[in-house]
């Protein structure tokens, strides 16, 4: 039971972190905008590249901190009726609708994401844009997002449990 | 693989939609899973790839990139302090008529909603700057709920709004010209929720008296000129910033 618990809390830990790593990415694409508007009406020479690069970033900002998001339950939900059900009665409720729900979404993301991806690795594929840049690094975000996705889901569901039985977190 | 009508598929949706809605389970993952379901039950497998290829566009979206760098300058505006010392500023500017509390509540709508796309978050900075200053005075509880609430959702119609560039996304329509065409009633309706805010304190003042001479006295009218000028500057540049955008793209597009 001890180390399910540090196992469960060194991976909380690590989507905290990751969290915490691509939230930098917001002030990268702040600056490729403000580059942008810079190069494009003040000096009248916009570069080719910034904005499909800020295209690319806004991809690995939102697959990458869905699970952060998930981890402090910051996603967007309906709470009407679940904010008045008992610790114990939402522990429940989230258990059944993990399963439809976000589970569904991470197998989605997780299987075909891959295949998507690979298949992207296995040509090389490039945007056929004038900047023409590779962009299987881009579509391995799905993937990669969706898998820390079912890690938090994963450990929620095992906490949503202990949470339903014993009535506290692991 | 199930033979299903259309009428079929859509009320199937719906009822799933709404359980899953009433679970408390995060919108995008119900809404999601709920396309999955159906696609596969009654498209099969094919339509899960066409999720996970309109995902990779929808990502890369670049009128979407507007969303994030629009939440990040509500939360500076917000952590700067700055729409509290706005606040400040505008209580004590409006002190001396009935009601100033809530003028100032309905102007710093105004400046939130020209300045940031979202609802949510001005409605929740306002609320817990202004309802407590409301509540000391013993403002009707009414006027200053409706006045808070009703002031946030002026941040969806005043440019830059977030719901305004889904939509310019949706209906491929130039986000600039949506933002040309919200700009003018929703400056109206701002309008008219000082005037009506304006009247009804002017015939009740019970309901929304001035601030006291106390309080007033607390801040001279030089302190007052420095809080307006500190406080107004950044966020009048940021809305001219935007009107310029939108005055560029209505007349290039």
């Amino acid at each position: 039971m001890a180390f399910l618990k540090n196992l469960l809390h060194y991976t909380e830990a690590f989507i905290e972190w990751t969290g915490r790593i691509v939230c930098w990415l917001i002030f990268l694409l702040m600056l490729l905008a403000v580059f942008e508007v810079i190069t494009r009406r003040v000096l009248g020479s916009p570069t080719v590249w910034t904005f499909e690069l800020s295209g690319f970033l806004l991809a690995g900002i939102t697959m990458l901190s869905l699970a952060y998001t998930q981890l402090h339950y910051g996603h967007v939900n309906i709470d009407f009726i679940y904010d008045r059900l008992s610790e114990r009665a939402r522990a429940i409720v989230n258990i059944f609708s993990f399963f439809p729900f976000l589970f569904l979404y991470c197998y989605i993301f997780l299987s075909l994401g891959t295949k998507y991806a690979a298949k992207s690795w296995a040509m090389q594929e490039t945007a056929g844009t004038a900047w023409n840049p590779i962009i299987y690094p881009v579509k391995t975000v799905i993937p990669v997002g969706a898998a820390l996705l079912l890690i938090i889901g994963l450990v929620q569901l095992i906490q949503n449990v202990a949470i339903a039985i014993k009535g506290k977190e692991l | 693989m199930i033979d299903l009508s259309p009428e079929m598929a859509v009320f199937l949706m719906f009822s799933l939609m709404l359980i899953g809605l009433i679970s408390g389970h995060p919108l995008a993952f119900v809404l999601g899973g709920v396309g999955a379901i159906i696609g596969f039950v009654g498209w099969g497998p094919g339509a899960l790839y066409m999720i996970v290829a309109r995902t990779y566009s929808t990502l890369t979206n670049q009128i979407l990139i507007a969303i994030p760098l629009f939440v990040l300058m509500a939360v500076f505006l917000d952590k700067s302090g700055i729409a509290e010392g706005l606040f400040t500023s505008m209580m004590y500017l409006f002190g001396k008529l009935n009601g100033g509390v809530a003028l100032a509540v309905t102007i710093l709508s105004v400046v939130f909603a020209a300045t940031t796309g979202v609802i949510g978050a001005s409605v929740v900075s306002m609320a817990l700057m202004s309802v407590p200053v409301m509540m000391k005075y013993n403002y009707d509880r009414k006027l200053a709920a409706g006045v808070v609430t009703a002031g946030g959702t002026l941040g969806i119609l005043i440019p830059p709004s977030i719901m305004l560039i889904l939509m310019a996304d949706q209906s491929g329509q130039s986000v600039g010209r949506l933002f040309a065409g919200a700009l003018f009633p929703g400056v109206v309706l701002g309008g008219l929720y000082f005037i009506y805010v304006l009247i009804t304190a002017y015939r009740n003042p019970e309901k929304a008296p001035a601030l006291t001479e106390e309080e007033l006295s607390q801040v001279s009218a030089f302190q007052l000129m420095r809080m307006l000028l500190l406080n107004f500057i950044p966020p009048i540049i940021l809305i001219l910033g935007v009107l310029g955008t939108i005055w560029r793209r209505g007349h290039s597009d």
